[in-house]
């Protein structure tokens, strides 16, 4: 099994994000976001530091707000077996 | 599969030796743990009754186990792991005779003493009126920390803090504050009202009920007010509290059904719960970032 630097195996651990680059490409700084999506700056923080993977709705607004797919915010390394 | 190992082994290369210290803090640990199963083995071996506190001691052993294990997985490189292990079960040997040589002194020594406490349930009372005291100790930092701008500012990015996110971080922390202190309530007034009940305690019960409503108001408003992060950190406590909490009572009763004759008082089971509950929620928070 393929290990990553945290240790977690890749595929069933938590979920990869691009949060921090797409917020720091609109300049927003945390609280900002977290006021524009209507969480707290903690939730924001705790998912760019992959503490936390939000719930379906919150990653719908952040798709919506950024104008990107779900899955170019999460990247998810889990494949189907062949 | 060998790119895999080769991948593995590269990855291993890069991470830090770890320090002395943390292998020293691993040691003790695991003789600490270990200890607590020798212990228990040598009076399964002479024979005397189990009391909760001795499920207490397994259940602390396994979590030290558990914590080592993981930290076993995680932080040895892949190409020495049975070395590690070979080692880990060695320690966990000679920590198991330390146990159980050391109980056994110290119950030579103090058995009578511990064996009048326990006929009073005194040592619950004391552990119950030291847990109170911790939960009113967090409470009074929370509120300390809900007064001081600076410290309330956990800047994360050192971005500096709008005044309605220090208005909304206040009012988190105030109303956590006040659900330790009932918390705290409650255990100090079971232990202080509860040693001595020749009868019925009407002020005792209503003061008890009182704090019970006050922790679930101040719960309440912590839910409805904030957002999802909390609410999941809130879930995962209660379910990971409810699981072990249910593992306990579990093998209490299978311990009791046995044979085993354990003493289990209500003071017990509340000095238990509670330290579950703030164990496992302090826990879930960190790992999910809240602080």
């Amino acid at each position: 099994m393929i290990r990553n630097a945290s240790g977690s195996a890749q595929g069933s651990g938590k979920l990869e994000n691009r949060l921090k680059e797409l917020r720091m490409a609109a300049a927003w700084s945390q609280g900002e976001l977290a006021l524009r999506l209507g969480v707290s700056r903690q939730t924001i923080n705790a998912v760019e530091t992959d503490k936390y993977d939000p719930s379906l709705p919150l990653a719908l607004r952040m798709s919506k707000l950024f104008g990107v797919p779900v899955d170019q915010i999460f990247i998810d390394h889990w494949a189907p077996k062949s | 599969m060998k790119d895999m190992d080769d991948m593995e082994q590269t990855i291993d290369a890069a991470r830090p030796p770890r320090p002395a210290i943390s292998k020293l803090a691993d040691f003790l640990l695991l003789l600490l743990a270990s200890g607590g199963v020798g212990y228990c083995i040598g009076k399964l071996m002479a024979g005397d009754d189990f009391e909760v506190g001795d499920g207490g001691i397994i259940l602390l052993s396994a979590a030290i186990f558990s914590l080592l294990a993981y930290r076993q997985l995680k932080a040895f490189p892949q190409a020495n792991r049975k070395q590690e292990v070979t080692r880990y079960a060695v320690q966990t040997g000679v920590g198991a005779i330390i146990g159980m040589a050391g109980m056994s002194a110290i119950i030579l020594l103090l058995g009578d003493t511990f064996e009048n406490m326990a006929e009073q349930a005194l040592y619950w009372n004391l552990a119950a009126i030291l847990l109170a005291a911790l939960y009113i100790l967090v409470a009074l930092v929370l509120m300390l920390l809900s007064a001081n701008k600076k410290m309330v500012a956990t800047k994360p990015g050192d971005e500096p803090l709008s005044d309605d996110e220090y208005k909304d971080t206040r009012t988190l922390f105030f109303w956590a504050a006040l659900g330790m202190l009932a918390y705290g309530l409650i255990l100090g007034i079971t232990a202080i009202y509860g040693k001595d009940a020749g009868g019925p305690n009407w002020f005792a019960l209503a003061t008890l009920c009182s704090a019970v409503a006050g922790q679930w108001t101040c719960s309440y408003i912590l839910w409805r007010r904030y957002d999802e992060l909390y609410r999941e950190v809130t879930r995962t406590a209660c379910a990971v509290s409810y699981v072990m909490v249910e593992i306990m009572i579990v093998v209490w009763a299978g311990l009791t059904l046995f044979g085993f004759s354990v003493r289990f008082d209500p003071m017990a089971v509340l000095v238990i719960m509670m330290t579950i509950s703030l164990v496992t929620t302090l826990t879930v928070s960190l790992r999910h970032g809240v602080r």
